[in-house]
């Protein structure tokens, strides 16, 4: 019996003194570049921002531009270089006019840098069919007390094709130069949230709808311009799960072979609507 | 005779020998031989106890009552024979036979182990808490856990957890994680019926009323082919009868809940079991229920808040939700004849959460008025449970044959239902609409059969029909299908096994399960093999194998901001793969009548695992489900290690269990195998229970190694085109960290006496959990802010009392 409890109790303070926790504390000090390219269809400026990512272990909070990189599009075995734009800025651009970004063409990124290789391709997504919008003239009755005009904005609803469920975001602009707010920010702040929020443009987070009912609250009134990005996969996986825990915590989505952040293209249709004080 | 010829007739050699080891006994009526069928029966309630060991005394014979409590012997000799019975939580009994006894059914009667107050001595083979005898195979006494420390209610799960080779640190999930196992590749049956999922309270308790249950048995690994349908491990338990003798009534209090069952017989041949519970957390909130609360609640935001920044953000607010809980218990026993026996199971058991609320949205500015404050509601309720009924019919045909027949229905549900409404733009306050909706209705039709073919050999042949009927559906605002599923299969499944007996030492069992799944079309073909050797009256060694598969899968997606979800799935669908395994264990003890070592290796290989996660799971974006999932295969290796011993009041013991459970993935990771979640290197624990007169004083100490998590090693910025810059994180290798170990000890202290003229038996007593207040890390929280990447150590329970009280009536 002697022996059993002899070789428990060595067994015991075996696993409380030899069992030391493994590594309890990431430690990271690796380099890896970050890649943020977008491409538009039918432009021909096109920009590639590189960074370094931060190490947690760093007390910096700016990331570190990449300056000394080689940065190559490739569209039908053409390649296109891109030049580091002037300053420590780690933007790479390509701004002469033979490049013009098609709908449903291919297009390879390379990057050189520190002696690794970053790839990436695009495939530019159809430009959304079909866009219309029910009212291109909307009026406000600007006499009505604050609480009544937020009440009766008009909402015109932009409309397009999406039998296949593609994703698409929007950005409505006010194109006055000097925009009037449907509601004076200074005599009621209150009434001024919503996605325009005071601000003369706003954009959407991705969605695979038809349709986009567009909230003047915050708003201008005069000419406004909305135009819908038809947006690939890629770019939408990046409005992941925000929250994450040690439990299911995932590398965020990335199309960057050999390194991290996002090289997508859009293609877009744009629709015209006025809003009037009457 | 050459070699070639010398292994040409080896193996029929071995058949002729065996062969006449099988008919040996049948040919040796000459010596007048005689068969025994009888019942063992709990003393003072009348009910049939099951799995109790009945022996032939001076020999190594014997056998083990079925779930009813009845036994059967056969070639017992005519004369001077002597059973002994003995069964964990009663006094051990030995019944010497004479001519009358093999006439009719032989009643045997059990008492529990009791501490009266005048008791002065308790046998130590008599107490007992678990009971090891056959490989991986354990059973424990329901009603003895009741004196082991535990959180807020006795629970059969959390004394399950102390055993080897069953995780002891998983305080949020009444499931099992079993030899490197997951809960949902454990099969749970109750009385016939197989429950989906046994958490109650967020899985501090399981669903298990322990006053209605008998006796459990957990099988952790190399199971018989009369189960199926699990990759790892069995869960069995058998239902109480109720009391066939008298009216009696039990009621309990603990800082949760309240309990009470109700027994009584009908007739001489039937009895009613109703036994409840119910928390009343929603009346009084004890410190127990806050602090559990808390592990779940945030502590200024409900689920699904819309924390401020969303596209429809919404405000941080105070919620006080309402939660309880509820079991069902239901069993009325009938015995027709002495012969058969009819009983009706019934289970129904749900938690319900709901954390609605009220809040107010604008108002600001110099001139605004109460007017311009919208008022939205937000109705967010949550349910889950299991609900179930089986129907089952035993009967002795004779002394050789006896059958078992269930038809059984099982219900798991988990709804999820929040919306909101306001008096104005609704979607621009208060955050989404979420419903989501998984239903899993298993009918299962089961045969079960057993002849004896000698004295040492039975011949069990059974069938199995399960149709599984599985609903997922997850909505955001009432348009966006995140996940819309609808599945149904059926497993149509045989089994035939053969327990023989092989001079007296060698206990072998071998069997093949054949199960055929209408999704896939496919046979799958389980063959089981296991033995025990006894090399002397204390030592003996033990192996097993099999191969396993499962049809039906649970995914579990803990998600502290949106709520916790989980849901089961068929396989065979959507890329999904029918999971299997296949077991590999060796062992040995050693037994002496006060104490016990038992060494088991094992090793588990599995396929067709899935894991989910909600990478792409971002609230805007349709999801595919095929994304969601990713499948691969995994292995367990490992040794446990179980000391036990019963030193006169003393009773313990010590486990050890040296695991390692991988998984490679071909999506994550880069396909390199990492770590399973539920990775334990270590896991040491310590149980202990001494009794001194009405005392009954109890300890637990847990230490296992840390689990492991990944954690991110640096971040990233991309500013989006809606004008927003995120931060990202960049993960290092799956799994490559290790939290700090986990800890813990438990203390309780149990006092029983005698009230009112009658004598009643009424115990009470005072647990307390983590009695050194560790804080052991649940899991860690990461999120980016301007300045750094934060990271929140999220702790299970700290120390945490619990009082309780129990009468008998």
């Amino acid at each position: 019996m002697k022996v059993f409890k002899i070789l428990f109790l060595g067994g015991l303070l075996f696993t409380v003194f030899t069992q030391c926790d493994q590594l309890t504390e990431p430690t990271g000090e690796e380099k890896i570049p970050v890649v943020e390219g977008y491409l538009y269809s039918n432009q021909t400026t096109h920009q590639v921002q590189l960074s370094l990512m931060i190490p947690l272990t760093s007390t910096d909070t700016i990331p570190e531009p990449i300056n000394d990189a080689e940065v190559v599009l490739i569209h039908n075995d053409a390649t296109y270089p891109f030049s580091l734009a002037p300053g420590d800025s780690g933007l790479y651009q390509y701004t002469e006019d033979d490049l013009i970004i098609q709908e449903g063409e291919t297009y390879a990124l390379e990057i050189q840098t520190n002696n690794r290789t970053l790839s990436s391709e695009t495939v530019v997504p159809p430009a959304p069919e079909n866009v219309s919008i029910s009212d291109d003239v909307v009026s406000i009755d600007s006499e009505q007390p604050f609480i009544e005009i937020v009440q009766n904005l008009p909402e015109p609803e932009i409309t397009w094709n999406n039998p296949e469920e593609r994703y698409f975001y929007i950005v409505v602009e006010n194109l006055e130069n000097q925009p009037e707010p449907i509601i004076s920010n200074e005599n009621a702040p209150g009434f001024n949230g919503g996605l325009f929020a005071g601000n003369v443009s706003f954009r959407t987070t991705p969605t695979n709808d038809d349709s986009y009912t567009i909230n003047l609250r915050g708003g201008f009134y005069g000419l406004h311009k909305a135009t819908i990005y038809s947006v690939n996969r890629d770019y939408v996986n990046l409005y992941e799960e925000r929250e994450q825990d040690s439990r299911q915590l995932n590398e965020p989505p990335t199309n960057i072979k050999n390194g991290l952040g996002i090289f997508t293209s859009f293609s877009s249709d744009s629709i015209f609507f006025r809003v009037l004080k009457n | 005779m050459n070699k070639d010829t010398e292994h040409k007739y080896l193996p029929a050699c071995i058949l002729l020998f065996l062969s006449i080891q099988l008919i040996l006994p049948e040919l040796a009526f000459s010596q007048e031989k005689v068969s025994i069928r009888g019942i063992v029966k709990d003393k003072g309630t009348g009910e049939g106890l099951p799995h109790v060991n009945v022996g032939i005394l001076n020999t190594k014979q014997g056998t083990t009552t079925n779930a009813d409590g009845y036994f059967a012997i056969v070639n017992l000799p005519a004369d001077s024979v002597s059973l002994s019975f003995s069964y964990i939580g009663y006094q051990n009994k030995t019944v010497i036979l004479d001519s009358t006894s093999f006439e009719k059914l032989l009643e045997v009667e059990l008492a529990k182990t009791t501490s009266r107050l005048d008791e002065v001595t308790v046998k130590a083979e008599e107490y007992d808490y678990i009971k090891t005898d056959r490989i991986s195979r354990t059973s424990i006494s329901p009603r003895q856990i009741a004196n082991l420390p535990s959180i807020g209610e006795k629970d059969i799960s959390r004394a399950l957890q102390l055993l080897p080779g069953v995780s002891g640190t998983n305080e949020s999930t009444a499931g099992l994680y079993v030899r490197g196992g997951t809960p949902d590749q454990n099969l749970i049956v109750l009385d016939g019926i197989t429950l989906y999922k046994v958490d109650h309270f967020f899985g501090f308790f399981s669903a298990f009323n322990s006053n209605a249950i008998q006796d459990v048995q957990l099988y952790k690994g190399g199971y018989p082919a009369k189960y199926g349908g699990r990759l790892s491990s069995v869960m069995e338990l058998n239902g109480r009868s109720g009391n066939f003798n008298e009216f009696s009534f039990s009621g309990g209090l603990s800082a949760l809940s309240a309990d009470a069952t109700v027994e009584f017989p009908v007739t001489e041949k039937a009895s009613v079991l109703i036994s409840g519970r119910r928390s009343y957390t929603d009346i009084i909130r004890t410190g127990i229920y806050n602090k559990i609360f808390g592990l779940f609640d945030d502590g200024n935001t409900g689920p699904g808040s819309g924390e401020s920044g969303g596209p429809f953000g919404g405000g941080q607010f105070q919620t006080e939700p309402d939660f309880n809980f509820y079991d069902l218990n239901t069993k009325i026993t009938y015995r027709p004849s002495q012969k058969d026996l009819v009983a009706l199971s019934l289970y129904g058991g749900q938690d319900n959460l709901d954390n609605s609320r009220e809040q107010e949205f604008g108002g600001f500015g110099p001139n605004s008025s109460e007017e311009d404050v919208t008022d939205v509601a937000i109705s967010d309720e949550t349910r889950w449970g299991n609900r179930g009924v089986g129907l089952r019919w035993s009967r002795f045909w004779n002394d050789r044959l006896y059958s078992n027949a269930v038809v059984s229905y099982s219900n798991y549900y988990s709804d999820r239902d929040r919306r909101n409404s306001s008096e104005d733009e609704e979607r621009a306050f208060g955050g989404f609409d979420i419903k989501g909706e998984n239903d899993v209705r298993d009918f299962t039709l089961k045969l079960d059969t057993e002849y004896k073919l000698s004295d040492s050999n039975d011949l069990k042949i059974g069938g199995q029909i399960t149709q599984n009927d599985i609903n997922y559906q997850n909505t955001l605002n009432d348009t966006l299908n995140v996940v819309d599923r609808s599945d149904l299969g059926t497993i149509y499944s045989g089994y035939v096994q053969d327990d023989w007996t092989l001079f007296d030492r060698l206990w072998l069992t071998a069997g093949m399960r054949a199960s055929y799944f209408d999704v896939t079309d496919e046979v799958y073909w389980q063959p089981r093999a296991s033995l025990e050797l006894n090399i002397t009256d204390q030592l003996k060694v033990k192996g097993a194998w099999g191969r396993y598969n499962q049809f039906i899968n649970r995914t579990v997606l803990e998600d502290i901001q949106q709520g916790s979800t989980d849901f089961w799935l068929l396989t065979g669908n959507d890329g999904m793969p029918v999971g299997s395994s296949e077991h590999y264990i060796v062992g040995a003890s050693y037994e002496r009548p006060n104490f016990l070592i038992d060494v088991e290796a094992y090793q588990k290989d599995l396929s067709g695992l899935s894991e989910y996660s909600l990478r792409f799971g971002g609230p805007l974006s349709s999801i595919e489900q095929e994304e969601l999932f990713f499948y691969g295969d995994g292995t367990t290796r490992g040794i446990d290690v179980l000391f036990k011993q019963n030193i006169g009041r003393y009773t313990g013991w010590a486990s050890y269990t040296l695991s390692d459970t991988d998984y490679t993935f071909e999506g994550l990771n880069n396909g390199n195998p990492y770590p399973a979640l539920h990775d334990q290197t270590h896991e040491f624990k310590l149980v202990s229970s001494f009794k001194h007169g009405p005392w009954t004083l109890a300890a637990n100490w847990i230490y296992a190694t840390g689990k492991p998590y990944s954690a991110p090693v640096g971040y990233y910025d991309l500013t989006l085109l809606d004008g927003t810059e995120y931060s990202y994180l960049h993960i290092g290798e799956k799994n490559g960290f290790r939290l700090p170990a986990y800890h813990r000890m438990d203390l309780s202290a149990t006092y029983e006496f005698n009230v009112g003229i009658q004598g009643n038996s009424a115990k009470m007593g005072l647990s307390v959990f983590n009695v050194y207040d560790r804080n052991n890390v649940w899991y860690r929280e990461f999120s980016v802010d301007e300045q750094n990447v934060a990271v929140t150590d999220i702790n299970y329970l700290g120390f945490t009392p619990n009082l309780f009280f129990r009468i008998n009536l």
